[in-house]
């Protein structure tokens, strides 16, 4: 019996010292493991002070594709079913130092436009189908951002290139993968016609936090998108509260285009207190050949299902004095006066990706609403996924 | 059967006590205090150094982790589908891409103890090597 108690004595002793030194074993890999990772890392965050070459660790690479199909039908629009666009986007970014920066974006699009989009009758006098008609595939690529950045501080950035213009929040959030409608709001379709796309020139930006609340500003030059004649200048103030809960911000510009010297002002609010949250904007271009032109919409949406799933409805109005239809050069003065109202779902299985469904009445108001016996009216149905990557 | 009461008691308290965090930074950093704004100015890339000049390097734990989900919900007051949704746009509109994730303590001082002004957050209790400090919270 002594025997047998000193043999299992011995056998668990030696068991434990293996133990022992298996974990140490483990504890030394692991440590190895985290040293790897570590210097992994840290090549992956450490930016350098040349541009060097192009795959220099400081470099980031993202972008997005979006994709949908459209579905519409009207008492005067034949009933299509079409994949109407496909667009992808690549950002390319380098961290030149600590106060340098350059960011750059193409947006390559394969699409079916819409033509004659607001139905008017007239369009066949310029080569265009008689009511609004998808057609075929275009396909082109659009520089939509590339500037270098210089960052002062918090309260001073300067930009220089070009860039998505700072004008109310949906214009600065141009990526139809962030959209909750999959085109935005009207106002930011309506780049010739009410506020251009892309500040270029200069931009100076920043913000300051002064207590529980933040304030900001940017200051941009642009070119007007329809008969450009002189540099614009635009500028926003903002504020948010309450940790960015809401945010409010007014903005205006001024340019000279070939007919007169012009302004655009407006509004945005965003609040968001999950689970709900509501966006709403306002734009109005004010002129003395023509009647202003103004566009505004109300958002509100709410998440039913954790972060994953939001519904929304919306009401977009869009007053176009200078609304015109054609295309190039050749175009007929065509003033609309048009609602969009609808809803719909966004379902993100992920952060990183955005699946809509949504309904849409474009309902066309005003002594143009039904323009030579021709009803303007439609009813669209939107699908679509988007992916940031 | 008390004894079981305060057993069961302590396995419910437990994580949340797990979950408490603290920021820390390397010594070099003349800074000894921050605030909440300032550690939201520093996570979003508003701000991109110390009052010392020295370039902030924030360092993020693994999404899902008890401590990042305890740093956003205290610290930075938004879900993490939100700082996603940040980041979604920054990248797109600034270049911006979020912090660096870390997965363990360890790695989180190792890194923060080779910047100057890295910053980032830990478990307390967690031995800090002797060139990581701790940043004070203040209101």
């Amino acid at each position: 019996m002594k025997y047998l108690a000193l043999f299992l004595a011995l056998i668990s002793t030696s068991l434990l010292a293996a133990t022992d030194k298996d974990i140490e074993e483990l504890k030394k890999r692991i440590s190895d493991l985290e040293s790897q990772q570590e210097q992994l890392l840290l090549s992956a965050t450490e930016p350098k002070n040349s541009v060097g070459s192009f795959l220099n660790d400081s470099l980031t690479l993202g972008g997005f594709f979006d994709g949908g199909y459209n579905f519409i039908t009207g008492p005067d629009t034949d009933t299509q079913f079409v994949n109407n666009s496909n667009a992808l986007g690549i950002n390319v970014a380098a961290d030149l130092g600590n106060k340098y920066r350059f960011v750059t974006q193409l947006v390559n699009i394969l699409s079916i436009p819409l033509l004659n989009e607001d139905s008017d009758p007239n369009a066949t006098t310029v080569g265009l189908p008689k009511n609004r008609h998808y057609e075929s595939y275009n396909t082109f690529s659009v520089l939509s951002q590339g500037y270098i950045e210089y960052n002062f501080n918090r309260l001073f950035n300067l930009q220089g290139g070009l860039g998505y213009i700072p004008f109310g929040y949906a214009l600065q959030i141009r990526e139809p993968v962030i959209y909750v409608r999959r085109n935005g709001p009207q106002m930011v379709r309506q780049e010739t016609n009410l506020i251009p796309n892309l500040w270029s020139g200069f931009h100076l930006y920043g913000s300051k936090a002064i207590g529980t609340k933040e304030y900001g500003y940017n200051v941009y030059t642009f070119t007007p998108a329809k008969k450009a004649h002189f540099i614009g200048l635009g500028a926003r103030s903002w504020m948010s509260v309450d940790d960015e809960k809401i945010i409010g911000g007014i903005s205006a510009q001024i340019a000279k285009n070939e007919d007169e010297t012009y302004k655009t002002v407006g509004a945005d609010v965003r609040i968001d207190f999950h689970p709900f949250q509501i966006r709403a904007e306002l734009a109005e271009l004010i002129s003395k050949e023509v009647q202003n032109s103004w566009s505004a919409y109300l958002e509100p949406g709410f998440w039913i299902y954790n972060e994953e799933v939001l519904w929304y409805v919306f009401g977009d109005y869009f007053f176009g004095a200078n609304n015109e239809t054609g295309l190039g050069t050749v175009k007929l003065p065509d003033a609309i006066q048009k609602w969009e109202y609808g809803t719909g779902f966004n379902w993100l299985p992920t952060s990183f990706t955005r699946l809509r469904l949504g309904v849409t009445y474009y309902d066309y108001v005003g002594n143009q609403s039904i323009k030579q016996g021709q009803e303007r009216d439609f009813l669209g149905v939107d699908m679509s996924v988007g992916v940031a990557f | 059967m008390k004894t079981l009461i305060l057993i069961l008691s302590l396995c419910i308290a437990f994580p949340v006590f797990a979950q408490k965090i603290i920021v820390v930074t390397n010594v070099m950093n003349s800074t000894t205090m921050i605030t909440r704004d300032q550690i939201q100015d520093y996570f979003f890339k508003r701000n991109r150094l110390w009052p010392d000049g020295k370039p902030v390097r924030f360092f993020d734990r693994q999404d899902n982790s008890q401590e990042r989900i305890y740093f956003l919900k205290s610290l930075i007051k938004k879900t993490a589908r939100q700082v996603d949704q940040f980041w979604i746009g920054q990248k797109f509109n600034t270049g911006d891409s979020a912090p660096i994730q870390v997965s363990t303590d360890t790695m989180t001082l190792n890194l923060v103890s080779r910047f100057p002004g890295g910053i980032s957050y830990v478990n307390e209790g967690v031995t800090l090597p002797k060139n990581v400090k701790v940043l004070e919270v203040a209101e």
